[in-house]
């Protein structure tokens, strides 16, 4: 494990050290990646989102004045390009409820337990896609980045009270979808 | 002792179950859902919402998804801002690339404004270059010929005004001729008598030397 801070790779990098944005990808692809995945559920879209994040990191990085930290820089790139990706989309998945009713009708049927534990699943999903922008993208940064409110705020530029309100709301709506779709 | 209403107390129930609240707000809180049936069930949809999130099934990745994702990201670096030449400068070398191309195009604009553009500098003038590098003989000889018409057309402008108030460059050339002979015939050198005999002057006028050699020191021949 590379011992240099963020600031000192980054500093090497502008130096003409390409090897320091290297460790920067291995040590932020897998954080990066769940925040864009819980963002967009589909892999491959994830997939396509984090190889641009880190592409526009490897362009703005000699741009980078250190206002503030790396890590709320590079999760504010993520955030941002995640939603652009959404706005393009602006698709709605079907999720596998069809797969589930495929599976019954063949005969290859799951035990009930399962199917109700996958249920609730694709509601939880659906429920968490269908958030506002705003209320996704704190409950995505909150309930599993677990960053604390003042991290969020620098990274989204929002108030601590803003995202707070945001939160609960987010939470709210995810059990009520939930409860709604198991009835 | 904090007293808030429901508005307040529900953006604190997320904190309050997930305990990231201070010590005071928690106790407000407690205070509060103990007798509002209303954010009593706020609490219960949270707590409901969070149970069924931890139920939520970890999604799964790739096998060495993380391993060949760095490579990855090169690839599509390299596609998005392919390098031509087949390397990378290095980025410090890259910041200076576009103010040293900017100064390399504004000195090469200087250069041939001064190449092509005689009027720049008259001293450095083309015309006065080839001037400069051709005998006495070759100067009087483009004056006389037909194209010298031409050649005014490309003097610089203090030449032209010399050169035009010149009737006979040659006559030129005999008044500076004239002018030496006179005085070598004031000291008595011994060929004035051979430069007079050969050379009568009787069409040009003194004014007229006078005011031919003050135009030569005025003009930076």
């Amino acid at each position: 494990m590379d011992q240099r801070s963020d600031l000192e790779l980054i500093r090497e990098f502008k130096n003409g050290n390409e090897q320091a944005f290297n460790i920067l990808v291995l040590r932020y692809q897998e954080k990066i990646y769940w925040v864009v995945r819980r963002l967009l559920p589909d892999h491959d879209e994830a997939d396509d989102v984090v190889q641009d994040i880190f592409v526009k990191v490897y362009r703005s990085l000699n741009s980078f004045k250190g206002d503030s930290s790396f890590y709320t820089w590079l999760y504010r790139i993520a955030v941002n390009l995640s939603l652009n990706e959404i706005r393009r989309k602006k698709t709605r998945r079907t999720f596998a409820l069809d797969e589930a009713v495929a599976q019954y009708e063949s005969g290859d049927m799951l035990p009930l337990e399962q199917m109700e534990r996958d249920e609730r699943t694709r509601l939880i999903k659906e429920a968490i896609d269908r958030l506002p922008e705003k209320q996704k993208k704190v409950f995505v940064l909150r309930y599993y980045e677990e960053l604390p409110y003042e991290e969020i705020s620098k990274i989204l530029k929002t108030s601590v009270g803003g995202l707070k309100a945001n939160y609960f709301h987010a939470v709210k709506k995810i059990a009520e979808y939930v409860k709604h779709g198991l009835r | 002792m904090l007293n808030m209403d429901c508005d307040k107390i529900q953006e604190l129930l997320v904190g309050f179950r997930d305990g990231t609240l201070p010590q005071e707000e928690r106790e407000a809180v407690e205070r509060h859902v103990a007798t509002c049936v209303r954010c009593t069930n706020e609490l219960t949809l949270i707590d409901e919402a969070f149970t069924l999130l931890r139920d939520v099934e970890e999604e799964d990745v790739p096998a060495h998804y993380f391993s060949n994702l760095l490579p990855r990201i090169h690839e599509r670096i390299e596609r998005r801002h392919g390098h031509g030449f087949g390397f990378t400068l290095p980025i410090w070398l890259q910041r200076f690339l576009a103010p040293v191309s900017a100064c390399a195009v504004l000195v090469l604009m200087f250069g041939m404004y001064n190449l092509f553009n005689p009027a720049a500098d008259p001293t450095r003038s083309h015309l006065m270059e080839i001037v400069a590098e051709l005998p006495g003989e070759e100067i009087e000889g483009v004056a006389e010929s037909e194209s010298s018409s031409s050649v005014l057309s490309r003097a610089t402008e203090p030449s032209q005004r010399l050169m035009e108030s010149i009737s006979s460059p040659a006559a030129v050339s005999q008044n500076i001729e004239r002018e030496l002979v006179n005085d070598q015939l004031d000291h008595g050198h011994p060929l004035s008598i051979f430069l007079a005999t050969e050379h009568p002057f009787e069409d040009i006028t003194d004014e007229d030397v006078e005011s031919v050699i003050k135009k030569l020191n005025d003009t930076s021949l």
